[in-house]
């Protein structure tokens, strides 16, 4: 009884504080209307909020996540004021150099990397954009239907790359099926005979099948097309036509160039000033996936190994480890007697990327499209046409010149300045 | 009879299916002798280095002949504004063919191709838009702070240093002036001048 006293004691005093501190944020905080879609003035306000949201805040800010800065949703209920809120925004170092707590707190939480001042936002913009932010769908309904569509594209393209795998599949199948119904077929003819009274002799499997005819006619073909294979298997030796290695990210060109169109050159930076055309370091996949964080296809995980190797903490929105090296397997592959290079190819001659690596923007998985032999590298050395007259260089040429002045030539070919000579790639 | 079909059936079978190659496997190869590089190939793993790379930086305090080097910090934005001028004087053409397809290539994937932040990756709504370099602030920002985000990147843009050289980062900028030139209304063109004398 005399203990007790000092336990309830503190007990209220634990209540009233905790009502306290919950009326205070619950009264404090920014009041941001719920705006339904028939409320006119409300998705009005909304809409003006999306355009000055999406010139002002989205090269920090998203809404649902932290990127550079903290997600924008919930910010109502995080600040006390509606006058500090806009404080902030018109000018974050000012408030925090003014002593405030909570400015202190966004500022050392988020890598103190100071908020742009944005003085020309006044109190109802401010508030026009937290409408948006807290109402998103009513501004813009068509987002969802947009990011559906990109979801049904990308399955397309993986329908058909799985296409020729049913046609194997079937074939298989008929195959089955036509040995099954000529077992019946030969049963029900012997059960038929014997009933008549005929002796039916049992002739072993194998002579019946190799003392068939139509048997005979399909090894001739068959020998026939072992020929060709020889020949064919002869010829493809040492090379890789074809090649299309698992590679440890499932990069989609089919994403990036094709539903995207990102230049080849944005990754391939060295495609114009060097002899390779160079595949990107993790630096330039995290200009877009710092924000990126989901595909259309694989969800987070091929995303996240990016991460990983680029020792990125989604979390912290900070490089936290040191890079390590993803292991790409290369696929384009010239003996080491050959020499190729790209700029030569890109730069001076101008030749686009699909010429030999074909329509990569169609690649789900990247394979080699060419097959990369000598044949296939003298065909187009003979049949492309150099830009004679465009390219100074080709001045001093003057017997082709004048050739071309007179009419005596009608083009000038890769070989004729010399694309066929062996040591041009040999040496 | 019998024996004659059933060897030649099996050669068959053999020979037309031994030379069936998965996409996951590369060619054959024969006698490969000159085909496989003896030296460590660009882009190949190396056991020598302890990084397991065959591409190395120049080691430090080495520098390439003509190689510029930025002086400020990745927390020297402001500072960027008076330090950081415009060495290069580029011709219309220059501006015109490379900046452009520097720009295009590099820059326009976000910013689109007028500069005014609605590239296609905006319009698509995979990346939240940039501001547009067609209004302010971006419209006057100082040439040196602009240098400076190509270098160190700025908010959710990236770091440009390792795609551009120092002269491909000015003509691009000089190209987006160009950009903000053309956009402006005929009144302004005092300014217009002004920019190009600067330069």
């Amino acid at each position: 009884m005399y203990s007790c006293k000092p336990i309830r004691k503190i007990l209220a005093l634990i209540v009233i504080t905790l009502f306290l501190s919950l009326s205070s944020t619950s009264f404090a905080a920014v009041a941001v209307p719920d705006v339904a879609a028939t409320d006119a003035a409300g998705v009005e306000r909304a809409k003006a909020g999306m355009a000055l949201y999406k010139a002002n805040c989205t090269s920090c800010h998203a809404i649902d996540r932290k990127v550079v800065g903290p997600a924008l949703a919930g910010v109502w209920d995080r600040w006390e004021s509606e006058a500090k809120l806009v404080a902030w925004v018109q000018n974050s170092s000012k408030l925090i150099a003014s002593g405030d707590a909570y400015a202190n707190k966004v500022f050392n939480e988020n890598n103190k990397s100071v908020m742009s001042a944005f003085p020309q936002l006044t109190a109802e913009q401010v508030m026009d954009i937290l409408i948006y932010v807290k109402n998103p769908g009513v501004a813009e309904p068509a987002k969802a239907a947009t990011s559906t569509d990109a979801g049904a594209t990308a399955g397309g393209a993986e329908n058909k790359g799985a296409s020729a795998w049913y046609i194997w599949a079937l074939v298989a199948f008929l195959v089955v099926l036509a040995l099954l119904l000529w077992t019946v077929t030969s049963k029900l003819d012997k059960a038929v005979r014997e009933k008549a009274g005929e002796v039916v002799e049992e002739i072993p499997l194998a002579k019946k099948v190799f003392s068939n005819k139509t048997f005979k006619v399909l090894m001739l073909i068959g020998s026939i097309l072992l020929v060709f294979n020889i020949f064919g298997g002869a010829i493809d030796l040492g090379r890789s036509q074809g090649y299309a290695p698992d590679q440890p990210i499932k990069f989609s060109h089919a994403l990036h160039v094709g539903q995207n169109k990102i230049e080849c050159q944005y990754c391939h930076t060295g495609v114009e000033k060097s002899k390779h055309a160079s595949i990107p370091g993790t630096q330039i996949c995290m200009n877009c996936h710092k924000y990126v964080q989901q595909g259309p296809k694989y969800g987070k995980d091929e995303i996240a190994k990016i991460y990983d190797y680029a020792g990125w903490d989604v979390d912290k929105q900070k490089f936290t480890q040191a890079p390590k090296n993803i292991e790409w397997v290369k696929i384009h592959n010239l003996p080491d007697h050959v020499y190729f290079n790209h700029s030569q190819h890109v730069k001076v001659g101008g030749v686009k990327c699909q010429t030999c690596h074909g329509k990569v923007e169609e690649y789900e998985v990247m394979k080699q499209f060419a097959p990369l032999s000598m044949g296939w590298c003298i065909n187009c050395h003979r049949q492309t046409e150099v830009k004679f007259a465009e390219n100074k260089y080709y001045s001093v040429f003057q017997k082709y010149q004048d050739e071309l002045k007179k009419g005596t030539k009608s083009k000038v070919t890769v070989e004729d300045i010399g694309g066929t000579e062996c040591q041009k790639c040999h040496y | 009879m019998l024996k004659q079909y059933q060897i030649i059936f099996i050669v068959l079978v053999l020979g037309l299916t031994s030379c069936i190659r998965s996409s996951k496997q590369p060619g054959r190869q024969y006698m490969p002798d000159m085909a496989e590089a003896v030296a460590y190939e660009a882009g190949s793993p190396n056991p020598i280095f302890k990084d397991g790379k065959t591409n190395q930086l120049a080691p430090a305090g080495s520098m390439a002949r003509g190689k510029y080097i930025y002086p400020l910090s990745d927390s020297d934005y402001e500072k960027s504004a008076s330090v950081i001028t415009d060495p290069f004087t580029f011709t219309k053409d220059e501006i015109e063919g490379e900046g452009k397809n520097l720009f295009t290539v590099n820059c326009a994937i976000c910013h689109g191709e007028k500069g005014d932040g609605q590239g296609y990756l905006v319009q698509i709504n995979k990346f939240p838009p940039p501001p547009s370099y067609l209004s302010e602030p971006l419209l006057s920002l100082a040439d040196g702070k602009r240098y400076h985000t190509l270098m160190y990147g700025k908010n959710m843009m990236g770091s440009y240093a390792s795609q551009l050289n120092h002269r491909e980062r000015w003509l691009v900028l000089s190209y987006v002036k160009s950009l903000q030139a053309a956009s402006k209304p005929a009144a302004v063109s005092s300014e217009k001048t002004d920019s190009t004398k600067t330069k």
